[in-house]
């Protein structure tokens, strides 16, 4: 215990004393992740520190670099793959929350955001001035900017559409495991060809370091119009998508896809009635409205043709938010009504296939595969299907005893790495680390695994930035 | 209270406990109560009882013993420190927030209960048949319910229905949202046979407007934004009838 | 003043129910940037209240005190409640706040009366 006293006192001096905290309850929370089960007692971080400037960042980091002090870094540790859990006793557990200033800078069309701004806050500010976010995850309410190119994460949106993000990073202000602090990329919106330290970080899920800062392209919003089908079978609409793009039409800005069975609490919720079948969501974008409405009557032609029992452009806004939001909120099919038994969200699979076989993999998750205890479960198929990336979602009784809803888990993993290798493929949505390294290492191989843990051990020799991450440790 | 409850409920809840237990009302005030009504003529016995709660008739001493707690404080005197004076005083007979009241409010006409006194007029202009329990109301006691006192939070509720059973009511009108969310939504579980028809005030008075012949009217235009209370929204989840009720009224701009 | 036939039972059967709706709670975070208490801080919100419940009451870490002062810093304006419903699991977490509150007063009154 000591040990984290001295510690405190030693960073008391090296960060402003509001930016710090050793309460136990918000030590607890912050190193608890989003998936089960509770974060292990021994592993809860030491302290939590949430800088409000990159030179305490930089303080902190050459502090715990000369002291092996493990550092895990969290946006809002909204991440569900095990990324922010602490994996090591006594860590600092470092929020880049505190990091929030926002510039503007439209005379060269780029903005500047703290790594720890918020993507909601982020996306309104950048409506309010005639621009978007190319980016939209469910938990934006949550998750920070910093997280999210951290990942290189789009979320829901069709990355061939607008690209992902790292696409629309310009540079970064990054701190290295060894607390000094470095600028990557440019200020035009050519961005350097050849080397640029930027992609060093960017998606690289913060092992090499820490992003404090991300200078972004201001890209103007467009008009939208938003298409929504009912379909007998999920598969067609894998098949309306797959015919989407082999008549070569633009991507649209999202294509979505709920089974029946998710759509039925969050309609009720909002509602929209009973589901008349799996339903599809398309939304399309244009510099004019007439070039959005008129793709969106091509995608309706599409989904007619793809056995849709229903299929319409959606006008009224009030029902474009509700379908919208019926998707965007998967975790409303937790919500089981009085007396029936609750379920737990066990095993995700995410997974961005090939798109020639979008039927083919709805079919392996539902059917294909040999794994019992999925079986077992409750599955749910939704999933980002314009941009040919499918979630599975199994869900356990709270009933079942611990063992087995982690062996769902572990499963539903093994699943996701088979269906990746079978058809070459890989995540789309959310990083690598620290649950799918087993998946790593068998995709790329051993060779490639090895340059990995040896760039590692180059840049961050202590192994102190979110130590265990790499090496896949953990659930 | 002795020490583990005092570990575990902050003092000012335990103080409002006590008040809420024995002087029934939240300040602790003794007498004064139904004041606002010994002009109106309700009467006893009526189809729907108007339930006015703690909040309105005695927000003027709350106001009152908030400024004083403040001015003590900035003395050095914690809130505790201020509660312990309060209750030492009323050991001996003085009801100290009646005289931080009257000190604080004296020359001020008092603004909440005419609140009530217009709510009234507004569901007799309705039509209603509208009665009141006067000093035989009490408090609903949900101050017990949110400190953490469940159980005085149950017996309380199962006295308070004794009461209703005893002037015979059916039907309630609350205007305190927390009261009637209370009346409504957790007597039933905890109260045995408890089936009153329980209305907040504007729901009751959105209902009425729909079918009434009667259009409010506005002396001079005004233009309103209208911000929803957490407890009638979000406990009650009354969300249109208060919007129903303000487009209704010729002159509002809402 | 408590009418209650076996003390312990209903104090075990109060953390249960605490437990399970907790369970629910998938730590999306999505109510804590909403919460009117937010400062900064992730226990000022529902989600970290939530999970300090959870552990207090799992591995008894923390003190009844500090527990209490984080319970009593809520507002009960049930904003939390609302977003989870919509957006999330709808774990009630407000309701969970008020219990557990609830669950502390009734076990300190439980000591007392044991002259513990």
């Amino acid at each position: 215990m000591s040990e984290d006293k001295r510690l405190i006192a030693d960073l008391m001096s090296l960060v402003n004393k509001e930016n710090l905290t050793a309460s136990i309850y918000e030590r607890m929370a912050y190193g608890q992740d989003g998936i089960q089960p509770d974060l292990e007692p021994e592993n809860i971080p030491a302290v939590v520190v949430k800088p409000t400037s990159v030179q305490e960042v930089s303080r902190v980091v050459k502090y715990a670099n000369e002291k092996k002090i493990p550092i895990y870094i969290h946006g809002a540790g909204t991440a569900f793959k095990g990324s922010p859990r602490p994996k090591r006793a006594g860590s600092i557990l470092l929020s880049a929350e505190g990091l929030t200033a926002i510039e503007l800078h439209e005379e060269d069309m780029y903005f500047e955001a703290g790594a720890g701004v918020n993507q909601y806050e982020l996306e309104k500010m950048l409506l309010s001035h005639g621009y978007m976010l190319p980016m939209n995850v469910g938990s934006k309410y949550s998750a920070t900017i910093g997280g999210a190119v951290s990942i290189n994460t789009i979320g829901h949106m069709v990355d061939i559409c607008l690209g992902k993000i790292i696409d629309h990073v310009m540079g970064l202000e990054v701190v290295l495991p060894n607390g000094e602090v470095i600028e990557t990329g440019t200020r035009s919106i050519r961005r350097p060809a050849g080397i640029d330290y930027t992609r060093f970080f960017a998606g690289t899920e913060g092992v090499f370091g820490i992003i404090t800062k991300v200078r972004m392209r201001l890209l103007p919003n467009y008009r939208r119009a938003h298409v929504v089908g009912f379909f007998p079978e999920l598969t067609d609409i894998a098949h309306a998508f797959m015919r989407l793009y082999r008549e070569k039409l633009p991507p649209p800005l999202y294509g979505e896809l709920l089974d029946k069975r998710a759509c039925i609490a969050p309609f009720e919720l909002r509602g929209l009635g009973e589901p008349k079948g799996n339903m599809g969501l398309a939304i399309t974008i244009g510099h004019t409205q007439e070039d959005a409405d008129q793709q969106a009557e091509k995608i309706v032609t599409i989904f007619k043709a793809e056995n849709a029992v229903e299929a319409r452009v959606v006008k009224s806004s009030k029902e474009q938010e509700d379908y919208w939001a019926a998707r965007d909120n998967i975790l409303n099919i937790l919500q089981t009504p009085e007396g029936e038994e609750k379920l737990l969200p066990m095993g995700a699979v995410e997974t961005s296939v090939p798109l020639s076989h979008l039927a083919d993999v709805i079919d392996y998750f539902r059917t294909g595969h040999s794994y019992p205890v999925l079986h077992e479960a409750r599955l749910y198929v939704y999933g980002h299907v314009g941009t040919c990336d499918l979630h599975g979602l199994w869900c356990t009784p709270a009933s079942w005893p611990l063992e087995k809803t982690l062996e769902c888990r572990k499963e539903a993993l093994l699943l996701e790495k088979e269906v990746n290798l079978m058809w070459g493929c890989a995540s789309g949505e959310v990083g690598q680390t620290a649950m799918r390294i087993a998946f790593l290492r068998e995709r790329w191989g051993e060779a490639a695994y090895m340059m990995l843990l040896d760039i590692k051990k180059a840049i961050d020799p202590n192994n102190i930035l979110n130590p265990g991450n790499v090496e896949g440790e953990g659930l | 209270m002795k020490k583990y409850v005092k570990n575990v409920i902050p003092v000012p809840h335990l103080y409002m406990r006590e008040n809420v237990l024995e002087k029934g009302n939240i300040p602790g005030v003794a007498g004064d109560k139904a004041e606002w009504a010994k002009n109106l003529n309700l009467p006893r016995e009526a189809e729907y009882m108007f339930f006015g709660g703690c909040g309105y008739q005695f927000m003027r001493y709350v106001e009152g013993m908030m400024k004083a707690a403040a001015g003590m404080e900035k003395v050095g005197f914690g809130r505790e420190a201020g509660i312990g004076i309060s209750k030492m005083f009323g050991k001996i007979g003085i009801d100290l927030p009646s005289i931080t009241a009257k000190v604080a409010a004296a020359g001020q006409e008092d603004t909440y209960t005419r609140i009530l006194v217009s709510a009234v007029r507004v569901l007799r202009k309705l039509g209603l048949d509208i009665g009141y329990m006067h000093e035989d109301e009490p408090c609903c006691g949900s101050p017990l319910y949110y400190s953490g006192f469940l159980d005085d939070y149950i017996e309380h509720a199962k006295e308070n229905v004794e009461i209703f059973k005893s002037y015979g009511i059916q039907k309630l009108i609350g205007l305190i949202p927390a009261c009637t969310a209370s009346l409504r939504d957790h007597y039933p579980k905890y109260v045995e046979g408890y089936n009153l028809e329980v209305y907040h005030f504007i729901e009751i008075v959105a209902q009425r407007l729909r079918k009434a012949d009667l259009k409010p009217r506005l002396k001079e235009r005004l233009s309103v934004a209208y911000h929803d209370p957490c407890q009638l929204s979000r406990y009650l989840e009354i969300i249109d009838a208060p919007r129903e009720v303000l487009a209704s009224i010729d002159g509002l701009e809402l | 003043m408590s009418p209650h036939n076996d003390p312990e039972a209903d104090l075990k059967a109060m953390e249960t129910e605490i437990l399970n709706a907790i369970q629910t709670c998938i730590n999306c975070r999505m109510c804590v940037r909403m919460c009117p208490t937010h400062e900064g801080w992730v226990t000022q919100s529902a989600f970290g209240r939530l999970a300090a419940i959870n552990l207090h009451l799992k591995y008894g870490l923390g003190s009844e005190k500090e527990l209490s002062r984080l319970l009593f810093s809520c507002a009960n304006c049930r904003r939390c409640q609302v977003r989870c419903r919509m957006l999330s699991t709808n774990a009630t977490p407000s309701d969970v706040i008020i219990k557990t509150r609830q669950l502390l007063a009734r076990k300190a009154l439980h000591k007392e009366r044991q002259g513990a």
